[in-house]
């Protein structure tokens, strides 16, 4: 039996998870649009590579990455693409994001693909793969996967697969591990080796005794020494942070990430994707989504990434009094502006809400001081403070008390007995904090700009006024030397003897 | 940031702009406008949160 380790506070909402995780995976049938945004990642959005008019093929690139951080983005099935153009996505601003509009032919025919034997392969030739095949974090940060292989001055001793899906309500990955327990682990193989780390450890929580099942049966069958441990269910468990106290007893530094101890961490779907992206050379084209809350066949269904909301949800029969869509879970989840936006890479779940199951938030009372929420915190901040600091905008005390290390799980809202919404202040103190960062960068730059020119300008005015006491000296000196040499002329002229006279020089005399 | 030739159109390299304004008033044919920077995805941020407190009587 592994030792496990224990982290500070979490919080025990009821889970939900019976909902949807009772039956199979369900397919889609084809939208009648996809809804492609071209930011579906962390970093930098990807560049357009197509427009409006043109024919794409299934898995055909149609977004470039653009800088160190970003990912490419594929068509998910054969269409003509009608727009590239601003339209309504998933934020949490509600403003719209540039997006390619894909209305599909039916034929779902593919591009051709390249798959690789990851052995023959180096590092980096298959992090500039996993890049172009557009494999993001699927936990919900949607970071892209191939900066976490690069090779850095940190050994990586320990691979950790996240199967945890702490968030109540969400099943997708559990389902994913029943079913394509295999992929995973070839998956896990390949990072393992990749990475060269020593052990492989899958993290599940105990509540998934099927996944847990499956997963152990696949390692068997493969033949890995790949370490299965089931976790004690509690939320937020599945934080990477979280999860590798739990599993190794090590903590990530704070502001710093889990491969400067050694560790590296990939969810079990991204996981499962970066098997298919080099066996296959399949790029990320489609995921599991759970869709359930108030809906009488919830369920996870595999969907095309850019499915509106609206054809993902169509065969749940939502129940008559929803009144709105998380997309998300419960404790982090976002409200939908519309159910008319696009399914992107991070939509692990589509929770449809109504007043029974979401009641409105009730008017927040003042904080009484109980610290409820500082023992449940999993990092071990002190939410009040923060809160505290992020109501008054003193950002230099909220930085003090590590801001920056909250990982905004909910689970400090949740407990609060005057029920307020203390994540929202962190977010603005963080938004706010950046911001002010960036600015200050601008104006640093634009002071120098300002600076060089007053310089430039001095400098211009100093050389014009010496060019010009140089040219006066040069004229003055000029002056005097013609002056010195006519003297010298009339002085040199007057000792030597006459010049001839006109009648002596031989002119002949009258 | 502007630059130009003595005489000739100049540019305006709107990355670098500040928003001082002091361009405006000395430009001789009026070309240069000033809009308000729009709110897109790329700068929005967090709203101050604004919740009605409960009335305790």
């Amino acid at each position: 039996m592994k030792k496990l380790f224990k982290f500070n506070g979490g919080v025990h909402p009821s889970t939900y998870k019976t909902l949807s995780n009772q039956a199979d995976i369900k397919c889609l049938p084809m939208p009648s649009r996809l809804v492609i945004p071209f930011k579906q990642h962390a970093g930098e959005a990807a560049k357009p590579q197509v427009k409006a008019g043109d024919h794409v093929l299934k898995g055909q690139l149609i977004g470039i990455p653009e800088g160190f951080i970003s990912g490419a983005i594929h068509a998910p099935t054969s269409g003509t693409i009608t727009a590239i153009d601003e339209q309504p996505v998933a934020h949490p601003s509600e403003l719209p994001d540039l997006c390619a509009t894909l209305i599909p032919d039916g034929k779902d025919e593919w591009v051709q693909l390249a798959p690789i034997d990851y052995r023959d392969h180096t590092s980096e030739d298959i992090q500039h793969r996993l890049r172009m095949a557009g494999v993001v974090g699927l936990g919900g940060a949607t970071f892209p996967s191939n900066v976490k292989l690069r090779k850095s001055k940190y050994k990586i001793n320990t691979l950790i697969l996240n199967g945890a899906e702490c968030e109540p309500y969400i099943t997708c990955d559990d389902l994913l591990m029943r079913v394509h327990a295999s992929e995973i682990i070839r998956g896990a193989e390949i990072l393992r080796h990749v990475l060269d780390a020593t052990e492989v450890l899958i993290g599940i929580e105990d509540n998934k005794p099927e996944a847990i099942d499956s997963m152990r049966q696949a390692i068997a069958e493969l033949g890995f020494k790949f370490d299965v441990v089931a976790v004690p269910t509690i939320y937020p468990g599945g934080g990477v942070k979280q999860l590798i106290q739990v599993l190794t007893g090590l903590e990530v530094p704070s502001e710093k990430l889990p491969n400067e101890i050694g560790v590296q961490c990939f969810n079990v779907a991204t996981t499962r994707t970066i098997y298919r992206a080099l066996e296959y050379g399949e790029p990320l084209l489609s995921r599991i989504v759970t869709v359930t809350g108030n809906v009488r066949q919830p369920g996870n269904y595999e969907a095309l990434i850019g499915t509106p909301i609206d054809e993902l949800i169509a065969g749940v029969e939502k129940l008559p009094d929803t009144n709105g869509y998380i997309m998300g879970g419960p404790m982090m989840g976002i409200r939908l502006p519309s159910v008319e936006v696009p399914m992107v890479k991070a939509t692990n779940c589509i929770i449809a809400a109504s007043d029974k199951l979401f009641p409105p938030a009730p008017p927040a009372l003042p904080c009484i001081r109980c610290t409820r929420c500082v023992e449940v915190c999993p990092v071990e901040l002190q939410p009040q403070d923060l809160y505290w600091f992020s109501k008054a905008k003193e950002f230099g005390k909220a930085q003090t008390f590590s801001l920056f290390d909250c990982i905004e799980c909910g689970a400090c809202s949740y407990v609060c007995p005057s029920q307020i919404p203390l994540v929202q202040y962190f977010r603005f103190a963080k938004s706010e904090i950046r911001m002010r960062a960036l600015e200050k960068q601008n104006s640093d730059k634009a002071r120098e700009r300002h600076e060089f020119r007053d310089y430039r300008i001095e400098r211009e005015k100093k050389e014009k006024a010496e060019k010009l006491a140089a040219r006066e000296k040069a004229a003055l000196a000029a002056k005097e030397k013609a002056a010195l040499v006519a003297k010298e002329g009339a002085a040199a002229s007057a000792t030597e003897p006459p010049a001839p006279t006109q009648s002596e020089a031989g002119i002949p005399k009258e | 940031a502007i630059v130009g030739a003595a005489k000739q159109m100049h540019t305006i390299v709107a990355s670098e702009c500040t928003g001082c304004e002091l361009c405006v008033a000395p430009c001789p044919v009026d070309c240069i406008s000033m809009p308000e920077i729009e709110e897109k995805i790329t700068n929005w941020k967090w709203k101050y949160p604004v919740y009605t407190l409960a009335r305790v009587h």
